[in-house]
């Protein structure tokens, strides 16, 4: 999860706390950064995040990303 | 023609009563269930408020918001569009400005199609023709605009401003009359709200949902409703394309057409749109809060030079003025002057800033700070903002000019040309550039030199991680300039 950590603050670098917040329904981050996690994820993890996936509830914590990565 | 909004609705009620009209994720109303809640609502309204007051409306990003406004301008109020979320300091700041109290939140008098039809007995035939709508002089709404000065703008629009701007939305991109929009932009900002008011003028269609990071809504909307156009800013269009992965291409024969405006269009934007809707018409439109979308170009069918902004729209008038503010009417690249703007869709004022209303409309045009020149054709061209322009040794140098040469250095991200004050020159051309990891300045600096005109090259170049920008993705020169 570390991995994901960081790649979520090298793309926001002013994000702050992750605990505690919803990345995406609090539109803590906007779509253009989303894009870029989810192409950085797929680098780094070597997945193809599918269209179907793409919904605020796999996105909006940590542990919530490293979910969907791990059934990828 | 119309002389509002709400009388368009109205005819379109009678005319065309169970064509769709608006449409969201949960709700979808045709003409005649939109005009009967437009007036159950405005009754409500019209109690708790005195006409003419203003009253913020928090953006809801679906069907009810676009009622709840329509509906304030109806009773005779003047709705103030407000963000989604917007931080109490944002509505406090605004109500002050106002000197207003009122706010209709976003759970505020909900709509429900229960109550619709209780209220009316499910017959339409019971609802009374209104007595008169608004002129065409009294405002409508207030629309705020940030700007690049970080100052927050109300601009006063009129009821007939609406009517003359939706006219030019509808015949710059030739709108069909069984045309489905979807709009996925904000619809408390001035480009989303006018492609909604546009559709309804129109008597076509519209979706509006909640940005474009949804995706799998996205082609559910699309699909359910049969969308035959698109509304994007050019940052939407890029997540859009990247997020869908190849399957907006499956419908490159329903949509008729994108609009796209809010901010500058990237060539590599334009190459995307194109290689996925190869037939449809792709318009890169020019606009303000202040005048409406006033130029509109179709990039997949016309081939034009760098900096043209196309067709002036079916309201607007464009003079050049030179520096002392004459008028040149000379045409071609040679005779260069600030844009400026005429016609109906221009805003009434700035709200309560008569010196500033004053400084930019007079004479019926709006001064633009934009360089521009008009060719023989008529089309339209946009050098760069008037402060944007580099005078180096009295050589003018437009920053999007050599901007768009530059960018195309496989080296760098994206690069900004500002100007830089000199002693000797006067001002000199400072390129700030957001490296590629392989990046090499030399590679770079060759790179220009082949390219770029030797009184136009950069003297300078800086590597910044990024480049400072507003919300809407313009790049604030005025920023980089106090960093050199």
């Amino acid at each position: 999860m570390e991995q994901i950590v960081q790649i979520i603050r090298e793309i926001c670098p002013t994000i702050g706390e992750l605990e505690g917040v919803k990345l995406v329904t609090d539109k803590i981050i906007d779509s253009v950064e989303l894009v870029q996690i989810i192409s950085d994820l797929e680098e780094a993890f070597q997945v193809e995040i599918d269209m179907e996936d793409i919904v605020p509830e796999n996105f909006d914590t940590v542990e919530a990303i490293w979910k969907l990565i791990q059934q990828l | 023609m119309y002389t509002s909004v709400l009388e368009a609705i109205y005819k379109h009620s009678r005319s065309r009563a169970k064509r769709l009209a608006v449409a969201d994720e949960k709700l979808s109303l045709n003409y005649e269930e939109l005009w009967r809640l437009i007036v159950l609502k405005a009754s409500v309204l019209g109690e708790g408020f005195a006409i003419s007051d203003y009253v913020l409306v928090e953006c809801s990003q679906d069907v009810a918001f676009i009622v709840k406004c329509l509906a304030c301008q109806y009773a005779g109020l003047i709705s103030v569009p407000v963000e989604m979320q917007a931080p109490l300091e944002r509505i406090w700041e605004l109500q002050r400005k106002l000197g207003t109290t009122s706010l209709i939140g976003r759970g505020d008098y909900e709509i429900d199609k229960e109550e619709l039809y209780s209220a009316f007995q499910g017959d339409a035939g019971n609802q009374p023709a209104p007595e008169g709508f608004p002129r065409k002089d009294v405002v409508a709404e207030i629309l705020y605009t940030t700007g690049t000065t970080g100052e927050s703008k109300g601009i006063a629009i009129t009821h007939g401003n609406n009517i003359a701007i939706t006219e030019n939305i509808i015949c710059g991109t030739q709108m069909e009359e069984d045309s489905v929009e979807l709009v996925p932009l904000p619809l408390s900002h001035s480009h989303g709200l006018r492609t909604v008011y546009a559709n309804l003028v129109h008597g076509s269609s519209v979706v509006v949902c909640d940005g474009v990071l949804q995706i799998k809504r996205i082609f559910q909307l699309i699909g359910q409703y049969q969308v035959t156009a698109l509304d994007l800013s050019p940052s939407a269009a890029q997540v859009l394309m990247k997020l869908s992965k190849g399957k907006l291409k499956d419908y490159r024969e329903q949509i008729r057409f994108v609009q796209l405006g809010t901010a500058m269009l990237s060539e590599n934007v334009k190459d995307l749109l194109r290689s996925t809707f190869p037939e449809s018409r792709l318009y890169n439109f020019y606009g303000s809060t202040e005048a409406g979308r006033t130029c509109s170009l179709d990039f997949n069918h016309e081939r034009v030079g760098e900096g043209c902004i196309g067709h002036p729209s079916v309201n607007a008038r464009f003079i050049l003025v030179d520096e002392e503010g004459e008028e040149i009417t000379q045409r071609g690249r040679e005779y260069t002057g600030r844009l400026a703007v005429a016609g109906s869709m221009n805003m009434k004022e700035y709200i309560g800033e008569p010196e500033l209303t004053g400084e930019v409309m007079h004479g019926g045009y709006i001064y633009t700070s934009d360089i521009s020149y008009i060719d023989a054709e008529g089309l339209v061209y946009v050098l760069g903002r008037a402060d944007d322009i580099i005078n180096y040794k009295g050589i003018k140098i437009s920053p999007a000019e050599v901007e768009a040469i530059i960018i195309k250095c496989s080296e760098i991200k994206e690069c900004a040309l500002v100007a830089k004050e000199d002693t000797m020159c006067g001002q000199i051309p400072v390129l700030f550039v957001v490296p590629e990891e392989e990046y090499e300045e030399q590679r770079l600096v060759s790179h220009i030199k082949e390219l770029v005109e030797d009184n136009k090259r950069p003297k300078l170049i800086k590597k910044v991680e990024e480049l400072p920008k507003t919300s809407n993705g313009k790049i604030l020169r005025r920023r980089l300039r106090e960093w050199l």
